[in-house]
């Protein structure tokens, strides 16, 4: 397949999974804003920093949600992210099956006609949820009608990256709010994370499901497993494929206590260090290399 | 019993123009008849439902084309009208034969141009017309393309004028565009009116993109099961760019920008792929020759991939249409077409051209001055209906203008009578009302030649205009030919 054509594919993957990520830290700061107690640490001007957005005067919610929603300048905010994968989408639909083409156009046109409107607390809720139900409809509509081809595998590449680089940030959000009910929430894990673990949900326990556990699929481990799979099926995989390799083996032999004990944040540093990196192996490889 | 809230046939009349499904008794053709007889039965409400459907099918298909001048906003959504445009079948066989016969001779042509110049040592067209074509290609001259064929793909605009007969008003030989639209406006029609498709038997239109598939593998430098054929697009901003990725999507070959594709040291054409280079053996490229080669033509061209040409040349790659294949496409050179017929093939046409004035010729430009405000002057070489001159709809200044552009540059203006395109029923708001509308069936040629089943109708939305380019205010039509069952036969 083109190159020019892979890594629309890759951006396409990661854009529907940010789009579908943002709206779930949203959605779950939402909730958690109405349980924190009156002192603890701004949340909206936590989540900004988190996703590495610098904070707007002030950081009030109506604001940050505007920002994180309906902001097409913001390439994080829900809007921007489904504008460019229906960019992605529309310059190679040759590609996709037509069916998702028509997904991901409607679930632009709808977020485009609604996200101003969902901005007030009321409204927002089912915006929300209908927005990661379209994500997950465009990703489903891949997986059961697309060939599970190279263009495929970019999609999917693309969709694990953002992922696991989303799990980090949503334990970064954890370790500042100590909100590790939200952070089971936002990431669709807390009934799994029940089945898996048990007991009273424990920031240290929380941690390591999410680092570690091979079979939840948004566990960034699950995540870079199914990105090395991926890898080795495509030609020349040998150097992305090494980065990912790279970030496993810290993963593999990791002790959650003392990493808690040295600050979390170090562990989650690294991880996004080491996932920068795998994107730049994979861009070099295929991207802007070929041939 | 028609209430009314249903659409009422009795007030529709198209005065003095060839209505295409309503007699100028106000009966609708025999191949319209099922069809008016049930939009009669629809009611106005089910009607506007039924628009709402195909307007939302549209959005939803992503149908899209794009306008030069809005930058902001690059696709629009593509304008359809719900009443289908007929064409019984017999009149259609002979529509087709004679497409047929007229992209056979202008290959003999184009071929001929580049090879030998036959027809101008006969003394038929002067020789003077091919030198100062701004599309003859001398960098063509003495290729001999598979099968002799250059121009691969036709779309030929034909319109119905009020003496009831269909002309041929130009022949698109560079890169024609509305073929997708074709098989959309089937899709959109399917989808909103699917009970209209039970009780008629209209022709399908959907094989284009197989055909077309076909005719490219044929072209085929090397001999093999699957060549491979890529579809190069100028990218997302060209205003075809939806019927590029349309096509590639259909046929299944690589859609591929200049920057996808590398002409290798050994003159061999390649794409950039995640596994490194591959060959390229056909390119459907659906940009200018002028932006092909930066090597050959326009140094400035980020369009095209250097040494291109140099590859054709050598037969390492098949080019669709050829380049140089737009010598053809030309006013001037349209006003020879049936004496071409007569040339290469010893026949008559059996499609009939406008009567054209070639300024170019001193007493025809003295008769289109001297008569500017009945005529339509148009450019030799634009497309898209821009830079003409509608003499009876336009101001003085206009008219004083194209006289000065006329004689400055004879060559490149045509004159042609101001045709009273045929109309079809077109909804507007709750009513159906006459528009005008022209046709471009598409026409494949290789080693076999094939024609689509009818082809694009487009329609002029605003009263009384002729303008049904897109680009212009224009919509479209689903078009059917309709096998007629004779008296007796059928229901």
């Amino acid at each position: 397949m083109l190159s020019r054509v892979a890594e629309q594919m890759y951006w396409l993957g990661r854009y529907v999974e940010r789009a579908e990520n943002t709206a779930r830290l949203v959605n779950v700061s939402t909730g958690m804003t109405l349980d924190l107690p009156r002192e603890a640490p701004p949340l909206w001007q936590v989540l900004m920093r988190i996703l590495g957005i610098e904070a707007s005067p002030g950081g009030e919610e109506r604001q940050v949600v505007r920002l994180l929603l309906a902001d097409e300048t913001n390439p994080s905010s829900v809007l921007a992210s489904l504008a460019r994968a229906r960019e992605n989408a529309r310059t190679s639909r040759e590609i996709l099956p037509s069916e998702a083409w028509e997904w991901i156009n409607n679930a632009y046109w709808r977020t485009r006609d609604e996200a101003t409107r969902s901005i007030a607390r009321n409204p927002r809720q089912e915006f929300l949820q209908r927005t990661i139900a379209e994500c997950q409809l465009f990703a489903g509509v891949l997986a059961g009608t697309m060939s599970h081809n190279a263009a495929y595998r970019f999609v999917e590449i693309g969709r694990h990256l953002e992922r696991a680089d989303m799990t980090t940030r949503v334990l970064d959000l954890g370790a500042a709010t100590d909100g590790w009910m939200g952070v089971l929430f936002a990431l669709s894990a807390y009934q799994m994370y029940h089945q898996h673990i048990g007991g009273v949900v424990q920031g240290p326990e929380v941690v390591r499901f999410l680092l570690l556990n091979p079979d939840f699929p948004r566990t960034v481990g699950h995540c870079l497993n199914s990105m090395a799979a991926l890898l080795q099926c495509l030609p020349r995989h040998e150097d992305p494929l090494r980065a990912v390799r790279d970030l496993q083996a810290p993963l593999a032999g990791i002790d959650i206590d003392s990493v808690l004990r040295a600050g979390l944040d170090r562990i989650l540093d690294e991880m996004q260090a080491g996932l920068s990196e795998i994107h730049y192996r994979i861009e070099a490889c295929w991207f802007s290399a070929a041939g | 019993m028609p209430t009314a809230s249903h659409l009422n046939l009795k007030r529709y009349r198209s005065g003095p123009f060839h209505d295409e499904l309503i007699g100028s008794d106000g009966v609708p053709r025999p191949e319209a008849a099922a069809l008016m007889a049930h939009l009669a039965s629809l009611s106005a409400e089910e009607l506007r439902q039924r628009k709402r459907a195909a307007e939302q099918a549209i959005k939803a298909m992503g149908i899209t084309f794009t306008v030069y001048s809005e930058a902001g906003n690059i696709d629009r959504q593509w304008p359809f009208d719900l009443i289908p445009r007929t064409l019984p079948a017999p009149e259609w066989c002979k529509v087709e034969a004679g497409l047929r016969q007229r992209l056979t001779a202008l290959n003999c042509f184009i071929h001929d141009v580049y090879n030998g110049q036959r027809i101008f040592k006969s003394g038929i067209i002067p020789f003077d017309l091919i030198g100062r074509s701004k599309n003859f290609r001398p960098q063509c001259v003495g290729m001999q393309p598979r099968h002799g064929v250059w121009a691969h793909i036709c779309g030929s605009d034909l319109v119905r004028a009020a003496d009831g007969v269909i002309y041929v008003l130009e022949d698109n030989l560079r890169v024609p565009s509305g073929v997708s639209y074709m098989i959309e406006n089937r899709n959109v029609l399917k989808r909103v009116m699917p009970e209209l498709f039970a009780g008629n038997d209209i022709l399908p239109v959907d094989d284009y993109p197989e055909r077309l598939l076909a005719t490219l593998a044929s072209l085929s430098p090397r001999p093999l099961d699957r060549p491979e054929i890529a579809l190069l697009t100028p990218g997302i901003y060209n205003s075809a760019y939806f019927e590029h990725a349309f096509l590639a999507r259909k046929m299944g070959i690589e859609l591929v920008q200049g920057s996808d594709l590398v002409v290798t040291a050994d003159d061999n054409v390649c794409m950039r792929t995640i596994g490194g280079l591959a060959p390229v053996d056909v390119i459907y490229r659906r940009i200018d020759d002028l932006f092909l080669d930066p090597e050959v033509f326009n140094p400035e061209s980020v369009l095209g991939v250097r040494g291109l040409m140099r590859a054709w040349r050598k037969g390492n790659v098949a080019l669709a249409n050829a380049p140089g294949a737009g010598v053809a496409d030309d006013k001037v050179v349209y006003a020879f077409v049936p004496k071409m017929i007569r040339f290469y093939l010893g026949e008559e046409a059996l499609l009939p051209n406008v009567p054209t004035f070639l300024c170019c010729d001193d007493q025809e430009r003295a008769h289109v001055l001297a008569h500017l405000p009945e005529l339509v002057v148009k450019p030799a070489n634009e497309s898209g209906g821009y830079g003409m001159l509608i003499g009876p709809q336009a101001s003085r200044r206009d008219l004083a203008e194209f006289r000065r552009r006329i004689q400055a540059e004879p060559r490149n203006y045509v004159a042609q009578p101001l045709l009273s395109l045929s109309t079809a029923p077109t909804l507007c708001g709750q009513h159906l009302e006459p528009r005008h509308v022209d046709l471009r069936p598409f026409i494949l040629q290789a080693r076999d030649t094939s024609v689509t089943a009818g082809g694009l109708t487009r329609v002029a939305l605003i009263k009384g205009s002729y303008v049904v380019n897109s680009s212009q205010g224009g919509g479209s039509k689903d078009t059917w030919v309709v096998s007629v069952p004779g008296p007796g036969g059928g229901s």
